[in-house]
């Protein structure tokens, strides 16, 4: 399949006659087929499951002996639009992702910029900033909690160090969720700043020489020629960055348990609290539910933005 | 002069930056090489204490190496599956054209923004029907697709400049033939990108194979790694140890293999531009 | 040639049905082989090779039994394992299980009630064994309907370890009621020392601070359940936390995670730790010889009142196993709670006999350990995990009601009102 040929082709004017006829290489005819291995997947261990859930949600649902459990209607969601527990965790992923997403990505293409020249130090940084990000998830978060562990870890001591109060970290409603956020920033950076790398090695370096030649100054030059140029980076990236820290559960688990006081406890990890720890799995499932409609959602208000930039 | 101070501030700047990210990889290796009573002092001990004792303790507290061998195979498995799979529905829903693409492809994206944590108990009912509980099945074939590989390969199929096609139907390729000698190796960095991203999703993955399974002969290592967490006290040391050791496979390999990936990062990024 | 395949085939056919009658009349003189599977956390420290240990001396001494360990790596990540293998309907045979994860199971028919086996001429246990069996840990085996669910193996419950060198530098004997516990405190928070530290735990996750603080309000004369409910906000209650919130303020008391007692004591910062008996050997290596440690029982109240929390776990059969396997299971679990089993297990491992008659095993130990004495001898009114599955809400309630108080400076009165208020909302439920 040569270009050579293709063009030969086309030059003798062979006709595209086959395309017409609709078994073209676009042609959607066997397009299920295609899909098919995917929707298996998701149809045995996501969709089913899913609907499972759902059905579930309109009862009291009896984990150990589903024979023993009762059809409650609508119940645990207005039992769920009434529990504050419920709301809270809603600001917390909020305040979770929103912090998460907003950091990574600002964060991410500043060190992306810092680390975008040549060099051997640059690239032996490089490396330091994406190993966390290859590291396992259970075996890092161990290592924070200690060094967040209030009067002894690192974090304190450091504090002490400098003639600062310490604080509570992981133990303290108010630093619980900064540590968390840390952590998180610390295993993910590597990632949005591999992707922030790749897309400023495609920003034209003609432009940026122009910018500068007329006189503007490094930030000028970030702002009015690098950054509209990575629109679609920057998106890519949210999005990314928004999927895994509405998904995030492991940290939580190991660092804080949901506490103190609830200040960490997501959605995400309400739902597995109520499920798993507390038997309320009815109540669990309509958080599911809830919780889907809202990904759901802003799936397709991303998808719109992501649009309407493109 | 000015130029140089600047980059001179930059420079060191970067090397904050590195040092931040490393040091709890030290801090772990420190505390690995000393002994439980010198674990939370202050000031703070920088120094190794030379206990190499804790490294042979934590060996033989888990077979590591059969953990290790797991965690390789399933997430190999698991990548060569998320491929086939995002190929197949990436190009279907990139290239094809058919009624209902775009809904599908909603669907398809916000069915599995889903924590699979919700999905819990349900899916260990469907594994254990099909008898694949405390297997490597239920590690790999759950997570054979993904929304991340068939979103990447839909933008990446999707932006295939026309003429490719139109020439590639010209010289009489089949859907099938366009896909397996043209498609697919133009699309070789984001199956790249899409293969780092589901390894290290496998590799870390910790709560689905600890309920799936209980035999540490198909247990991958971060299920080892959480027995350090015991009933009535946690080993520190041993589990630094054991930390050192679950991480350093993995951050060779990445090290080896780091200029691979960004490159395959970049053509995808530049891919996407378009 | 053709003689050479025939008789390879004839000797082949031979071999296949000659094969298995050999190997059936190797075993007809064995009865049929029991396997049984026991899911438990006693993986960590000397823990795990002490069952190894007592498994195998069982299944030598009752050959046709077997056991299979399936060891989880702690508490939480067992009873998700035991609630999973229950809903998808695969449990092992026995599991180790809290008086509230019982209770949970029982109502939803996962497991079965035991006094058939306890009570039989045939193979339950003597009249003496009911007699010497520490009181505490034998009303710990009923559930609210009167009848067997559980039956013993890991106790332990709390007592006080303390840094005798610092004590005795300020000049402080050992103290024995809360009060006297509470001035010690004070008088050793100088400079960077401090009186204890505890981890009150997390909703989903107590720990021992929430325990100490439990102890306490039994000692204080308070009770947590009365009738099948929760009380979480008696008097003694609250009076208990406002003990403790007042040793914060002063900072004679703090506050952390991972076991901060263990850190604390183990650093030489604080003078006492508050810790399950089980947790002697962490403490023990903590220390790591820089200092007398050593161990007391827990103070009492004010007055006089004695308060202790039980930890540990009982077994649980569940129902999925065959009457077969609940024979072998009970001849398992009888074993492990008979005098000798629990005397070396104790021994081993840091926990409590779960029967007086262990002690008498346990002479040169206990001579060279006085304190496990001193502990054991606690579990005749040490109170365990009320039987009722809403207690592990209630619990994770208690717990945040003190983070709230220790963390957050709430009143202990309106803390403890909320807890027990939500507490009530779970019973109902």
């Amino acid at each position: 399949m040569s270009i050579d040929g293709t063009i030969a082709a086309r030059a003798l004017g062979i006709s595209r006659s086959r395309r017409r006829s609709g078994e073209g290489i676009r042609n959607g005819r066997l397009a299920m087929l295609y899909l098919s291995p995917a929707l298996l997947v998701f149809l045995v261990f996501t969709i089913g499951p899913a609907l499972f859930v759902l059905y579930i949600s309109f009862f009291n649902w009896n984990l150990l002996n589903s024979s023993l459990s009762r059809f409650v209607g609508g119940e645990n969601y207005s039992a769920l639009l009434h529990s504050s527990d419920f709301w809270h965790s809603i600001v917390t992923s909020v305040y979770f992702v929103g912090a998460t997403v907003g950091c990574s990505t600002v964060l991410g293409l500043g060190i992306a910029l810092l680390l975008s020249r040549r060099g051997l130090v640059r690239r032996i940084v490089r490396l330091a900033v994406f190993t966390p990000y290859f590291t396992p998830l259970v075996a890092t978060s161990i290592v924070w909690v200690w060094i967040f562990n209030p009067q002894f870890g690192l974090a304190d001591s450091l504090l002490r160090l400098v003639h600062l109060p310490e604080v509570g970290w992981l133990q303290s409603t108010t630093w619980a969720m900064p540590a968390l956020i840390v952590y998180t920033l610390w295993h993910d950076l590597g990632f949005t700043v591999i992707i922030f790398l790749a897309g400023l090695s495609t920003v034209s370096g003609e432009l940026r020489e122009a910018a500068r030649v007329d006189g503007a100054n490094y930030w000028h030059e970030v702002r009015d020629v690098v950054l509209p140029q990575l629109v679609n980076t920057t998106l890519f990236v949210v999005v990314i960055t928004t999927i895994d820290s509405l998904q995030a559960f492991t940290q939580i688990y190991t660092m804080t348990g949901g506490g103190p006081l609830s200040a960490t406890t997501t959605t995400g990890f309400l739902l597995y609290q109520q499920s798993f720890v507390f038997y309320r799995t009815g109540f669990g499932a309509a958080i599911a539910v809830v919780l889907f409609v809202v990904i759901a959602l802003f799936t397709l208000i991303q998808l719109r933005l992501s649009r309407r930039a493109a | 002069m000015a130029r140089r101070v600047t980059r001179l501030r930059t420079g060191l700047l970067a090397v904050l930056v590195g040092a931040v990210f490393v040091f709890p990889f030290y801090w772990v290796v420190v505390t690995s090489l000393n002994s439980s009573n010198r674990v939370f002092q202050f000031p703070p001990n920088f120094l190794p204490g030379g206990v190499v004792g804790n490294y042979s303790t934590a060996w033989h507290e888990a077979t590591w190496v059969r953990y290790f061998l797991n965690t390789v195979l399933i997430a190999g498995c698991t990548v060569a599956l998320v491929l086939l799979t995002s190929l197949l529905a990436g190009f279907a829903l990139g290239v094809m054209r058919f009624r209902g693409r775009e809904i599908c492809f909603f669907l398809i994206l916000s069915i599995l923004m889903i924590p699979k944590v919700v999905l819990l108990i349900p899916d260990y009912i469907v594994l254990k029907q099909l008898h694949w509980l405390d297997t490597y099945w239920s590690q790999i074939v759950p997570w054979g697709a993904s929304v991340f590989g068939i979103f990447l390969l839909r933008q990446f199929f999707g932006s295939l400049p026309p003429e490719l096609i139109e020439a590639a139907e010209l010289d009489g390729a089949s859907q099938l033939q366009f896909l397996r000698t043209i498609a697919a190796p133009l699309a070789r960095p984001a199956l790249i990108t899409i293969g780092l991203y589901i390894f290290i999703g496998s590799w870390n993955s910790f709560l689905w194979p600890f309920i799936m399974t209980s035999s540490p002969s198909v247990q991958p290592i971060e299920v080892g790694l959480s027995t350090f967490f015991g009933t009535n006290g946690t080993d520190w040391p041993g589990l630094s140890a054991a930390v050192v050791f679950t991480t350093l496979p993995i951050m060779v390999v990445f090290m080896l293999s780091q200029r691979r990936l960004v490159a395959g990062a970049s053509a995808t990024t530049g891919a996407m531009k378009g | 040639m053709q003689r050479h395949r025939r008789f390879i085939a004839v000797a082949a056919a031979f071999a296949a049905v000659a094969t298995p009658l050999a190997a059936s009349a190797a075993t007809a003189g064995h009865r049929a082989n029991v396997t049984i599977s026991f899911m438990e956390a006693m993986s960590s420290g000397t823990q795990k090779p002490t069952l190894d240990a007592l498994t195998q001396n069982f299944e030598s001494t009752h050959p046709g039994i077997t056991v299979n360990l399936i060891a989880e790596p702690n508490y939480g990540v067992l009873q998700q394992k035991e609630e999973a293998a229950v809903a998808a309907g695969n449990p092992p045979t026995i599991g180790q299980a809290y008086e509230n994860w019982a209770a949970a199971f029982a109502s939803a028919k996962a497991i079965i009630p035991l006094d058939g086996y306890v009570n039989s001429k045939r193979v339950g246990v003597p009249k003496s064994f009911k007699s010497h069996i520490w009181k505490g840990v034998w009303k710990d085996l009923f559930l609210p309907d009167g009848k067997i669910w559980m039956w013993p193996f890991n106790k332990s419950d709390y007592v006080l370890f303390y840094n005798a060198n610092m004590l005795k530098a300020a000049g402080l004997s050992v103290p024995t009621t809360w009060a006297q516990y509470a001035a010690a405190e004070k008088k050793v928070t100088t400079g960077g020392s401090w009186g204890e530290s505890l981890d009150t735990g997390t909703l989903s996750a107590p720990a021992n601070g929430t325990l100490e603080y439990l102890s306490m309000v039994k000692a204080f004369g308070g009770t947590w359940i009365k009738n099948g409910k929760p009380t979480l906000d008696t008097k003694a209650s609250v009076e208990a936390l406002q003990f403790l919130a007042g040793l914060k303020s002063h900072g004679a008391l703090q506050v952390g995670t991972n076991y901060p007692e263990q850190t604390a004591l183990g650093a030489g910062r604080s003078a006492f730790a508050v810790s399950s008996i089980a947790g002697y050997p962490y403490m023990l290596d903590a220390v790591g010889g820089k200092f007398d440690m050593q161990v007391a029982p827990l103070p009492a109240g004010p007055h006089g009142g004695e308060g202790n929390a039980m930890a540990g776990t009982n077994i649980v059969v569940f129902a999925n196993a065959s009457a077969a396997e609940r024979a072998a299971a009970w001849q398992f679990m009888k074993y492990l709670s008979s005098p000798h089993a629990t005397a070396y297990w104790a021994i081993k491992t840091g926990y409590l006999p779960v029967t007086k008659s262990a002690l008498v095993y346990m002479k040169k130990y206990i001579a060279a350990h006085p304190y496990q004495k001193i502990a054991a001898e606690a579990l005749q009114y040490a109170g365990g995990n009320p039987p009722y599955a809403w207690w592990t809400q209630a619990e994770g309630y208690v717990a945040e009601a003190m983070q709230a108080v220790l963390d957050n400076g709430a009143s202990p009165a309106s803390a403890l009102a909320t807890a027990q208020q939500k507490a009530m909302a779970a019973a109902k439920s």
